[in-house]
């Protein structure tokens, strides 16, 4: 292994360093890619660094000017304009008032709410603490355990990632160039097959141990209509957003804009005390910012480490060396796939798809037979394209998975704080079964690509 | 001065909520526009939709993620994997946090200037863009903008004092 | 050796622009120099930065040699945008790129802060239609067609379509929603984006004239060029301009081929030459884009009609 490769290792284990220290994940990656450089120009003396630091002079701002990119402020106002008029409570109330006759139903609402608002919310962090705050006291004050309670919506609040519209999934596809529309489809089968794996094991779990839930108590007749009649429109507005993305009938930005306003229009100018106001609307741009400014950071630091990484020809060894190691492809993406869920016990989700995508995803096509295989010679029996779609599908769900695993589960605190007073390891246990639903989903993707990529190849054209 | 720094800071965000929400009334209108293409189509018309959309998105985005920025580093939103630290002496945590401020003021203020070049060459270069045929420069400025009070917003919590247990 | 020079480019390592135009030269570069010269090339913008960026970086040494588009940053190149222009360029990646170099002394001022090693261009674009051929100028009054560039979007205008913009990798969703009629673009990005299996016919006039093309630039670093000791500089002094045209030239007219026989072979698709009288029409009404070009160039301070004038001489010298 020559300097430049092992600069590049160094650098990788720099950052994680820096990353436990710590340190803003967009900010390591700056220093990182920066610094590595430097040091890659000491030793490799045609990679100058002087102009090299010329290239900040536009990266920043052509990073942002990128049509694609605009659905990621766009998807992130969507979700918080929903919660801030109540359409999250809307469908959870309406959602329970329909369960409610089932033991556990009232835990399977919130689980199906957190699908259908983590959908157009796009971020698992404020799916979990939307419909925390949504759900928890209703679960809290009808008898459910706190375990089954918080667990449900720690692991609930991941559904979103797969059923479209994603932020993650975009930004999937504008790293890999993927179309954005194909990734869409091919994750709508598999997340509602996840949708169904949590209800499952929402019933059986009450099944086994009915201590967890109370016995059910169906709302009175006027309640149930109020919940139905809100839920209505929620229904409606957020199914002509997910199918019509998940079947491809608009293109992103637009549907993400569409998306915007529609459900401001609703928010705005229904009747009553419940409608959006001025400040209601500020406090959801001000939110915005936040979480649209921290993936803007995290897509530029990505930009400036990656082209370190590839300078160092780290990528390029890797899939060269596993492209001839004689290893069974199969094997390697199992491989793949467990390193993402052990990186994602320490990892923001985010930023695990921004760095270890572009060393896994060369070193893929290499197995597969490189960038011009067809389906009939290459290792995994598709084409480079499908291969993207199918291993995004996979990878998504790994890196989502971080969120609910110890020792860092940003969605477990989230929960454990909303709950209040509920220990953190209670929700670690109530994660559990749901996370073995999840690994179970994932087996079923890799033996059945089919099932990922079914909607692609039925809508291709 | 934290006070003023904090409240330009939400501002500047709401502002670049004000470009977010142009490019959904365009895009909207867009929208709209194609549905009525398509249904003069049966007759054999033809709605024009909005010339250069994709440009405007491209520049309108570009000012708007931008501005979003300096918000974000006031209510401490980007992103950081507690491990470790938060089982560190009180100290040494500080210190840390301290030493990143200090670093993202400095890459701020790095950026603020490489991009003032980079604007200065556009402006010099005479870019334009492709379909609306604007010049690309002033789409610097916002940018420009957002860094500087980016740097500063990291500055007043670098030194700011630190709050008591 | 004693020089490493790097060549970033925007597409990938399999694509023709590597395979048969950067590979080959860099080869010839490196043997000619019996081994003191060595290049290094990044493919798929591996050394950083968006495409847009590689005229820049190039011109601050970021890397020392791009294969780019002047066409991604209008207004920068305004001179060589002539070859752009509809009725300039015929059918021939061979013709135009020949002609472009007779031009190089009245372009060069484009090029003051590079140092230019070739500039080419393609083989032209072709129409591709969703919904199967045009008979006549008229039917593509209200189409919405993908534009190449900036002169390209004036020419749909002027046909009474409307131009859309979209980075190339949309294309293919945007005509099967139809968000788009058609797209001009040459035969060479049908396999690449499956075009054949997204319209129904590819139109191109009487004997593969085309709809205007897209004009290429490689180029070096200029202080890197002049920092190259001279028996060097005279290696790559053989390798760039009227040296390479030709060859250049021919590479990418092959290289149309194999997009061509895919459209024609797939099931429902075409390959449409149009009638002449027909392909003139549409020329003739794009003729106000080169008076609009012509008029917004010269308001800069440059002989736009001059420029215009010894294009076409030069396109007629070569032609065949
Ligand atoms: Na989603
Ligand atoms: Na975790």
């Amino acid at each position: 292994m020559s300097d430049p490769h092992t600069i590049g290792i160094a650098g990788l284990g720099v950052l994680f360093l820096l990353l436990a220290l710590r340190m803003p994940v967009g900010l390591a990656m700056v220093a990182v890619g920066i610094g590595g450089n430097y040091v890659l120009s000491l030793v490799v003396p045609y990679l100058r660094f002087e102009p090299y630091l010329l290239q900040f002079k536009t990266l920043l701002w052509q990073n942002v000017a990128n049509y694609d990119l605009s659905v990621v402020p766009l998807f992130v106002l969507m979700g918080l304009l929903a919660a801030r008029a109540d359409l999250s409570g809307d469908l959870f109330r309406g959602m329970s008032a329909a369960l409610g006759r089932v033991r556990g139903g009232v835990a399977m609402a919130a689980a199906g709410a957190c699908a259908g608002f983590g959908a157009v919310c796009g971020s698992s962090l404020a799916t979990a603490s939307t419909m925390g705050r949504v759900a928890l006291p209703q679960l809290d004050a009808l008898g459910y355990s706190p375990r089954l309670a918080t667990g449900t919506l720690a692991a609930g609040g991941t559904l979103g990632i797969l059923i479209p519209p994603s932020v993650a999934l975009v930004i999937y596809a504008i790293i890999v160039e993927a179309s954005i529309i194909e990734m869409f489809r091919a994750a709508l089968i598999p997340g509602l097959i996840a949708v169904a794996g949590f209800v499952a094991v929402i019933w059986l779990r009450v099944r086994l141990s009915p201590g967890l839930a109370p016995l059910p108590t169906p709302l009175p007749r006027a309640e149930r209509v109020v919940a139905y009649r809100r839920l209505l429109p929620v229904v409606l507005i957020f199914g002509v957003i997910i199918l019509g993305l998940g079947a491809g009938l608009f293109t992103p930005t637009p549907a993400a804009a569409f998306g915007v306003f529609v459900i401001a229009a609703y928010a705005m100018l229904r009747p009553g005390e419940r409608r959006l106001g001025l400040g209601g609307t500020a406090d959801a741009l001000r939110e915005t910012a936040v979480t649209a400014g921290m993936i803007t950071f995290i897509l530029f630091g990505a930009e400036v480490l990656k082209g370190f990484f590839t300078r160092a020809g780290l990528p390029a060894a890797l899939a060269e060396w596993a492209g001839g190691s004689g290893l069974d492809p199969l094997t390697v993406l199992v491989v793949m796939l467990l390193a993402l869920i052990v990186l994602g016990c320490f990892m923001e989700s985010l930023a695990m798809i921004l760095v270890v995508v572009p060393f896994f995803w060369p070193t893929l096509v290499e197995l597969n037979g490189g960038d011009y295989a067809t389906a009939a010679t290459s290792a995994f029996g598709m084409d480079a394209g499908e291969l993207k779609i199918w291993f995004g599908v996979l990878a998504l769900i790994v890196v989502e998975l971080g969120l609910i695993t110890p020792p860092v589960g940003l969605n477990v605190f989230i929960i454990a704080q909303l709950s209040g007073g509920i220990a953190m390891r209670e929700t670690f246990l109530g994660v559990m079964p749901f996370f073995g639903a999840e690994l179970l989903r994932v087996a079923l993707i890799l033996l059945a690509p089919g099932v990922a990529l079914f909607l692609p190849r039925l809508l291709a054209g | 001065m934290d006070v003023v720094i904090h409240r330009l800071a939400a501002g500047w965000a709401i502002l670049g909520g004000v470009v977010l929400a142009a490019i959904v009334l365009v895009t909207t209108a867009n929208i709209a526009l194609f549905a009525a293409h398509r249904v003069a189509a049966l007759w054999g018309g033809s709605v024009a939709g909005l010339p250069g959309y994709e440009d405007f998105v491209r520049l309108a985005v570009s000012a708007a993620a931008l501005m979003l920025l300096p918000w974000c580093q006031a209510r401490r939103g980007h992103v950081a994997v507690d491990l470790f630290v938060s089982g560190m002496p009180a100290g040494l945590q500080r210190l840390l946090d301290r030493l990143w401020l200090a670093l993202t003021v400095a890459l701020a203020v790095f950026l603020l200037v490489m991009a003032a070049q980079g604007m200065a060459e556009t402006r010099a270069d005479g870019v334009l863009s492709p379909i609306l045929g604007w010049p690309e420069w002033p789409f610097y400025l916002p940018g420009l903008a957002s860094l500087a009070l980016w740097a500063a917003v990291a500055a007043s919590q670098a030194i700011a004092r630190p709050v008591d247990p | 050796q004693e020089v490493t020079l790097t060549v970033q480019h925007f597409l990938g390592p399999k694509a023709p622009a590597q395979t048969k135009l950067i590979e080959p030269w860099a080869k010839r570069v490196e043997e000619a120099s019996q081994g003191r010269i060595k290049v290094e090339i990044f493919p798929a913008m591996a050394l950083g930065g968006k495409p847009p960026e590689l005229y820049r970086q190039v011109r601050d040494g970021v890397v020392d040699i791009v294969w780019t588009l002047p066409g991604y940053t209008p207004g920068v190149f305004p001179r060589v945008e002539v070859f752009e222009l509809p009725g300039i360029h015929q059918g021939s990646a061979a013709q135009t790129t020949l002609a472009i170099q007779d031009m190089m002394p009245a372009l060069a001022p484009d090029f003051a802060d590079v140092h230019p090693l070739l500039i080419h261009s393609h083989a032209g674009n072709a129409l591709h239609m969703v919904d199967g051929p045009i008979a006549s100028a008229d039917d593509l009054a209200g189409k919405k067609l993908r534009t190449p560039s900036r002169t390209g979007a004036w020419m749909i205008e002027a046909w009474g379509a409307e131009p859309v913009g979209m980075p190339v990798p949309e294309l293919p969703q945007a005509l099967a929603k139809k968000v788009v009629d058609g797209a001009l673009v040459p035969f060479e990005i049908v396999p690449p984006l499956k075009l054949q299996e997204l319209t129904a016919a590819s139109v191109e006039g009487p004997e593969g004239l085309r709809f205007g093309t897209a004009v290429f630039l490689l180029a070096m670093n200029k202080a890197r060029y002049e920092s190259l000791p001279e028996d060097l500089r005279a290696i790559i002094d053989a390798n760039s301009g009227a040296n390479l045209a030709a060859e250049i030239g021919k590479v990418w007219d092959d290289v149309e081929a194999p997009g061509k026989a895919l459209q024609a072979d797939s099931p429902g698709g075409q390959v449409v030459e149009l009638d002449g009288a027909v392909y003139e029409e549409l020329i003739a009404r794009a003729s106000s884009v080169t008076d609009r070009w012509v008029e917004e160039i010269t308001a800069t301070g440059i002989d736009g009609q001059a420029l215009v004038d010894e294009a076409r001489k030069s396109m007629a010298a070569h032609g065949n």
